[in-house]
C-alpha cells in the first residue's frame, strides 16, 4: 500500500474524527458543569443537519443565515432541555436514574418531532465547500473535508479560550470543581448550567450543519455519532476539551484504518475494542488525571 | 450612623440591616435550628458561638439561601430573602466565607477573587477598586495572584476566602469558623483582619467555636446550643463569663 493511499485514509479518518471531536467537546461542556451525561446531545447534531437542510437546502438562504439560525435555535433548545428535563430530575434526587431517563426521553421526542415533520429519509445536503477532490501528488484533498477538520480545531480552540480567558468560563469551571462553593459565592448555578447546555448544543449543531454535506441529513444521524463521541470523550479523559479533541481524532483514524486493514465490517469493532483497551490500560483517558472523577 | 455597644436588639426597623425572626432549619425531617431570632445593625459585629453540631453553619447557610428556612423570616433591609435563591441573596448584599474556606483549588488566586466578585462583575471600575483593596489588605495574595489556590497554606486560603467575599462588597459579611484548622498565630492574624473590617464599618456576623476571642471582638454575642440561643449579651461581657462558656462550650 502506497503512501498516497495512507494519506487519503488519514484525511478521511481525521474528517470523521473531527465530527466526533466536536460532538465530544460539547458533551464535556455540559457534563463538566452539571455532572449529567446528556443522552439527547446527539440530537443536536441531528437538528443541525435537519434544520440546515430546511433553511439552507429548501429555502436556499445564503450560508451564513441558516448556519447562525440553526445554531441559535439549537442553543435555545439545549438551554430549555437543562431547565425542563435536567434540573427537575436533579432536584428530585434519585441519583442518576432521573436524568438518564429524562434526557433519553428528550432524545426520543426530538427525533420523533423531526421524523413526523420531515420524514425519516436520508436527505442530501447542498454543498458548503466543494466535494470534488484536488489530487495533489496522488492525495485526494477534498475542500469540504478540510472545512470540517478546520472547524474542529476552531471549536476546540474557541472552547479553550472560553474556559481560560473569560469570567463565564471560569465560573463554569468553578461550578464543576465545587458546586456548593460556587453557590456560596452567589454564582447563578441554574443559569450557568443552562448556558453550558446551550453551548454544548450549539457546538453539536454546528458540527451537524457543517459536516452534513458528507453525512447527509436524517432524523437518525445523531445516535451513532453521539455514541462514538462518547467513546472519544472517555478515551480523551472526561471532561477535558483537549481530551475530547484528541480522542475524537484518534477514534476517527482508528476507525478508518481499522476498516481498511481489518475489514469494513470491523469498523465498529475496532472503535469499541480501543475503548476497552483504554478502560483497561488508562481509565482516566489521555489527558485525565488519576484523581479526576470517573464516569 | 452609630450604634451603642450595649444595644442588644436594634430597636427600630430603620437601624436594622439584617433581621432573623423565628427561623428554623434542618436536613430532611430533622430540625437543627429552632426558631432563632436576632438582628444586626449597620456596622455591628455580631458573634454566635456554640459547640460542634450546635447548628451554627446551618444557620449561616440558611441566611445565604443555601439551605431553606422551614419557618420564620429573614430580612435584609426591607427585603424578605428567605425564599430567594442564593445567587439573588448574594446580589442583594450578603456574602459568606464558608466553613473550610472552600476556595476553588484549581483556579488561580486572581480567578478566585474575580469569581468572588461575580455578582458585581458589570461594575468594572468598582471591581478593579475592590481588587486593589483586597490585595492591599492581604499582601500575601498580591504576591501569589497567578498561583493556584489549592497550593496556598491554610491561613492564606482563609485570607483568600475573605478576599473573595469582600470582592462582592457585601452589606453583611458572614464568616463561618474562620479559625478552623489554623495555628494560633495565624488565627490572631485572621481575627485582626476581622477587627479591621469591622472598624471600617462593615457589618459582620461571625460564627466561631473559639468563643473567647470571637466574643471579645463582638458588639453583641450569642451562645447557641442544640439550635437555640441560651445566652446573649454584649460581646465583651460574654467573653469574660468563664462559667457560661465552660458550661456550653466545654
Ligand atoms: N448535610 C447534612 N445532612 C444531615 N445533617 C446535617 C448536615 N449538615 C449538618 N447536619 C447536622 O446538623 C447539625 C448541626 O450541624 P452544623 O454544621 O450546623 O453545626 P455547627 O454548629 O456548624 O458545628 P461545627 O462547629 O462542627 O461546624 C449536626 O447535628 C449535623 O450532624
Ligand atoms: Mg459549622
Amino acid at each position: 500500500m502506497n503512501s498516497a493511499r495512507l494519506a487519503n485514509l488519514a484525511l478521511a479518518g481525521l474528517t470523521q474524527g473531527s465530527i466526533y471531536a466536536i460532538v465530544a467537546c460539547g458533551f464535556n461542556v455540559s457534563y463538566a458543569t452539571t455532572g449529567v451525561l446528556n443522552f439527547a446531545h446527539g440530537e443536536f447534531l441531528m437538528l443541525g443537519t435537519m434544520l440546515g437542510v430546511f433553511f439552507y437546502g429548501s429555502l436556499g438562504w445564503p450560508l451564513l443565515v441558516p448556519m447562525v439560525l440553526t445554531v441559535a435555535i439549537c442553543a435555545l433548545i439545549g438551554a430549555l432541555v437543562e431547565i425542563g428535563a435536567v434540573r427537575p430530575a436533579l432536584r428530585l434526587g434519585h441519583g442518576a436514574s432521573g436524568w438518564i431517563l429524562s434526557t433519553l426521553g428528550v432524545a426520543i421526542v426530538l427525533r420523533s418531532i423531526v421524523s413526523l415533520r420531515m420524514g425519516q429519509d436520508l436527505r442530501a445536503f447542498p454543498d458548503i465547500l466543494s466535494r470534488t477532490p484536488h489530487v495533489i501528488g496522488g492525495v485526494r484533498i477534498v475542500p469540504q473535508q478540510l472545512l470540517v477538520i478546520a472547524l474542529a480545531i476552531a471549536v476546540a480552540v474557541g472552547l479553550h479560550l472560553l474556559y481560560e480567558r473569560t469570567l463565564l468560563g471560569r465560573a463554569l469551571e468553578a461550578v464543576s470543581q465545587d458546586r456548593e462553593a460556587a453557590a456560596f459565592r452567589g454564582l447563578p448555578i441554574g443559569k450557568l448550567s443552562s448556558t453550558a447546555f446551550g453551548v454544548a448544543a450549539a457546538v453539536a449543531a454546528l458540527a451537524g450543519f457543517m459536516a452534513a454535506p458528507l453525512t447527509g441529513a436524517s432524523p437518525r444521524v445523531g445516535f451513532p455519532f453521539v455514541l462514538k463521541a462518547f467513546v472519544a470523550a472517555i478515551i480523551g479523559g472526561i471532561p477535558r476539551i483537549e481530551g475530547a479533541f484528541a480522542g475524537g481524532l484518534f477514534l476517527g483514524l482508528v476507525e478508518v484504518y481499522g476498516a481498511e486493514y481489518i475489514g469494513p465490517s470491523c469498523r465498529n469493532v475496532v472503535v469499541f475494542a480501543s475503548l476497552l483497551i483504554f478502560l483497561f490500560a488508562r481509565p482516566q483517558g489521555i489527558f485525565g488525571r488519576v484523581s479526576a472523577r470517573t464516569v | 450612623m452609630s450604634v451603642s455597644v450595649s444595644s442588644l436588639e436594634p430597636s427600630t426597623t430603620t437601624d436594622v440591616l439584617l433581621r432573623v425572626e423565628g427561623v428554623s432549619a434542618g436536613y430532611g425531617h430533622v430540625s437543627v435550628v429552632h426558631e432563632v431570632s436576632f438582628a444586626i445593625a449597620p456596622k455591628q459585629l455580631v458573634t454566635i458561638v456554640g459547640a460542634n453540631g450546635a447548628g451554627k453553619s446551618t444557620l449561616l447557610r440558611t441566611i445565604s439561601g443555601i439551605n431553606r428556612a422551614t419557618t420564620g423570616r429573614i430580612r435584609l433591609e426591607d427585603v424578605e430573602i428567605q425564599r430567594l435563591s442564593s445567587a439573588r441573596i448574594a446580589t442583594l448584599g450578603i456574602a459568606q466565607v464558608p466553613e473550610n474556606r472552600r476556595v476553588f483549588p484549581k483556579h488561580s488566586v486572581l480567578d478566585n477573587l474575580r469569581l468572588g466578585g461575580y455578582v458585581g462583575r458589570k461594575d468594572k471600575d468598582g471591581s478593579a477598586a475592590r481588587l486593589e483593596d483586597v490585595v492591599e489588605r492581604f499582601p500575601v495574595l498580591r504576591e501569589r495572584t497567578k498561583q493556584s489556590a489549592g497550593t496556598l497554606s491554610g491561613g492564606e486560603q482563609q485570607m483568600l476566602a475573605i478576599g473573595m467575599a469582600l470582592m462582592a462588597d457585601p452589606k453583611v459579611l458572614l464568616l463561618d469558623e474562620p479559625s478552623l484548622g489554623l495555628a494560633p498565630l495565624i488565627v490572631d492574624q485572621v481575627f485582626e483582619h476581622i477587627r479591621a473590617l469591622s472598624e471600617q464599618g462593615r457589618a459582620i456576623l461571625l460564627v466561631e467555636q473559639l468563643a473567647q476571642k470571637a466574643l471579645a471582638l463582638a458588639d453583641v454575642g450569642y451562645v447557641l446550643q442544640l439550635g437555640r440561643f441560651v445566652a446573649q449579651g454584649p460581646g465583651a461581657e460574654l467573653a469574660k463569663d468563664r462559667a457560661l462558656l465552660r458550661a456550653y462550650l466545654g
